[in-house]
């Protein structure tokens, strides 16, 4: 018996349609020999079908990243609610974390434009006083959007180090709601041309 | 019939698409991908290139990195590793080659993320996350697997979703709230053509006024964006696309490096066939396999 192609152009979202011997994930695609059904949308949330087809297929690693995105998004959930998370976050900000490994786990968390970071600049010692009130001369300050260590590290940093190179007292205090941190760090050139970078928590 | 073409016959696909082999359009799709992480980690090249001259001439002891990831070289190899793997992974045709590749950038962009000289460019942190879709995408990139392009969309709109909530989140501080933040970052010294036609039109008070105002805009689009894996798959899409291309063009151009792959990965939701609409009144005949699409979508 013709069918009407056109009768259950609505109904389907995949590319065909079985008549017979149709694929395992399909079930419903025939009802009955001699009557076209087309597959049944499939609705639903699409995270359960790429659940579904992840385990129908063994891929071991979209599951993985899944659960890897899933973890992250519960940390960044807990950020405004958990101290223990703003604290670690701010460390992590200021590479302090206390051992490398536990600071490279949080690499993958979307850092962009996060915490309150506020940074000092001297070419000598200032004291916690001096950052509230700061002397007109002498001294840089203002916001950075992230890892606000990288006024040491980074490349734009250092050719600036390089054109001057005097100690340099580099301060960031990182907020995020009541939670803060402010460092200290003090960059001496060494006798090799290259920079010592040692810091510590001011407060 | 090889035991492959008869799966390929029984699940309609097309006849030169055989189990085993990689679908022309997830290929397409993976290509696009690749390409933008391509733009995203040339971007910023000349300044790469400059910053490892001053890496090389200005070398930083700091005890918290390891010194394997203190070393200039390491950065310099990985970088011109993850942008050759990225450009040879754009003519592959293997399936297994383009899981080398893939891998291989993936790891190289990961040794960046821990790297002193790179931890803090949130460029490699985009193109690792982009990295290990791709490395995802071409593990399951053979002809068998029908719902590729729709799960591979919606896991690109899931990575997207945790990067803007990682956005969002992080501005919930009375800091972003008041304006303060991008007031000193953005409007009231960056040279950028939006910020100067501000501060030319308004003063002082009126632009912290706008700041404010900009933060609350800025986390409330990310904040909407977080959720653009519950979202229609087109819709999600065009969505991320608008959103990204405004976040460069509106406060600086250097952030197509982070945005161009995350526009990439947006660009994956859109590849996916329509929904088939069919021809009505056209006979069919029964006991054969009916397609229902007037053009094969798997043959580009």
């Amino acid at each position: 018996m013709p069918v009407q192609a056109g009768q259950n152009a609505d109904k389907g979202t995949v590319q065909d349609v079985f008549l017979f011997s149709p694929p395992a994930r399909f079930p419903s695609t025939v009802e009955s020999p001699g009557k076209i059904q087309a597959p049944q949308r499939r609705t639903g949330f699409r995270a359960a079908r790429f659940l579904q087809n992840c385990f129908s297929r063994r891929d071991w690693g979209g599951l993985a990243m899944v659960a890897a995105v899933a973890m992250i998004a519960a940390w960044l959930v807990c950020l405004p609610f958990s101290t223990a998370v703003q604290q670690t976050t701010i460390n992590r900000f200021h590479l302090a974390t206390r051992s490398f490994a536990a600071w490279a786990v949080q690499q993958p968390i979307p850092p962009m434009y996060n915490l309150e970071n506020r940074y000092w600049l001297a070419h000598q010692r200032l004291t916690p006083d001096q950052l509230v009130v700061p002397p007109a001369v002498g001294i840089k300050t203002g916001m950075v959007n992230h890892f606000p260590t990288r006024l040491a590290t980074f490349a734009d940093s250092r050719a600036r180090m390089m054109q001057n190179p005097l100690e340099t007292w580099l301060y960031v205090r990182s907020r995020y709601q009541s939670q803060q941190r402010t460092t200290e760090w003090r960059l001496r050139p060494d006798d090799g041309g290259g920079w010592v970078l040692t810091g510590g928590p001011l407060e | 019939m090889t035991p492959g073409s008869s799966t390929a016959a029984v699940m309609n696909l097309p006849a030169d698409c055989d189990v085993g082999e990689i679908r022309r359009d997830g290929l397409l799709v993976l290509r696009t991908v690749l390409f933008a992480m391509l733009v995203s980690l040339l971007w910023k090249v000349i300044f790469f290139v400059a910053a490892f001259r001053i890496y090389q001439a200005c070398p930083l002891e700091d005890p918290f990195f390891p010194a394997p990831l203190r070393s200039v070289w390491l950065s310099g190899g990985c970088y011109a590793g993850s942008v050759v793997a990225v450009f040879l992974a754009l003519f592959a045709g293997s399936r297994r080659v383009l899981i080398a590749l893939t891998g291989v950038a993936t790891a190289c962009l990961a040794v960046l993320c821990l790297h002193q000289q790179s931890y803090n460019d949130v460029t490699f942190l985009t193109c690792c996350w982009t990295g290990v879709w791709c490395l995802w995408m071409a593990s399951r990139i053979d002809a068998a697997d029908s719902d590729l392009l729709s799960d591979g969309a919606w896991l690109a709109q899931l990575i997207l979703s945790v990067i803007f909530l990682g956005g969002a989140v992080g501005k919930m501080t009375p800091g972003y709230a008041s304006g303060e933040v991008l007031f000193e970052i953005y409007f009231s010294g960056r040279d950028y053509w939006l910020f100067n036609i501000l501060r030319n039109q308004f003063d002082q008070a009126a632009l912290r006024e706008i700041a404010g105002w900009f933060a609350w805009l800025v986390t409330g689009t990310e904040l909407l964006c977080a959720f653009l894996w519950l979202m229609p798959q087109r819709l999600a899409s065009w969505i991320a696309i608008a959103v990204l291309l405004n976040i460069a063009l509106m406060s600086n151009t250097w952030l197509f490096s982070v945005l161009t792959c995350l526009m990439g990965l947006a660009l994956v939701g859109l590849h996916t066939p329509r929904r088939n609409t069919g021809m009505p009144g056209q006979q069919l005949p029964v006991g054969q396999p009916i397609r229902l699409f007037r053009q094969d979508p798997t043959r580009l």
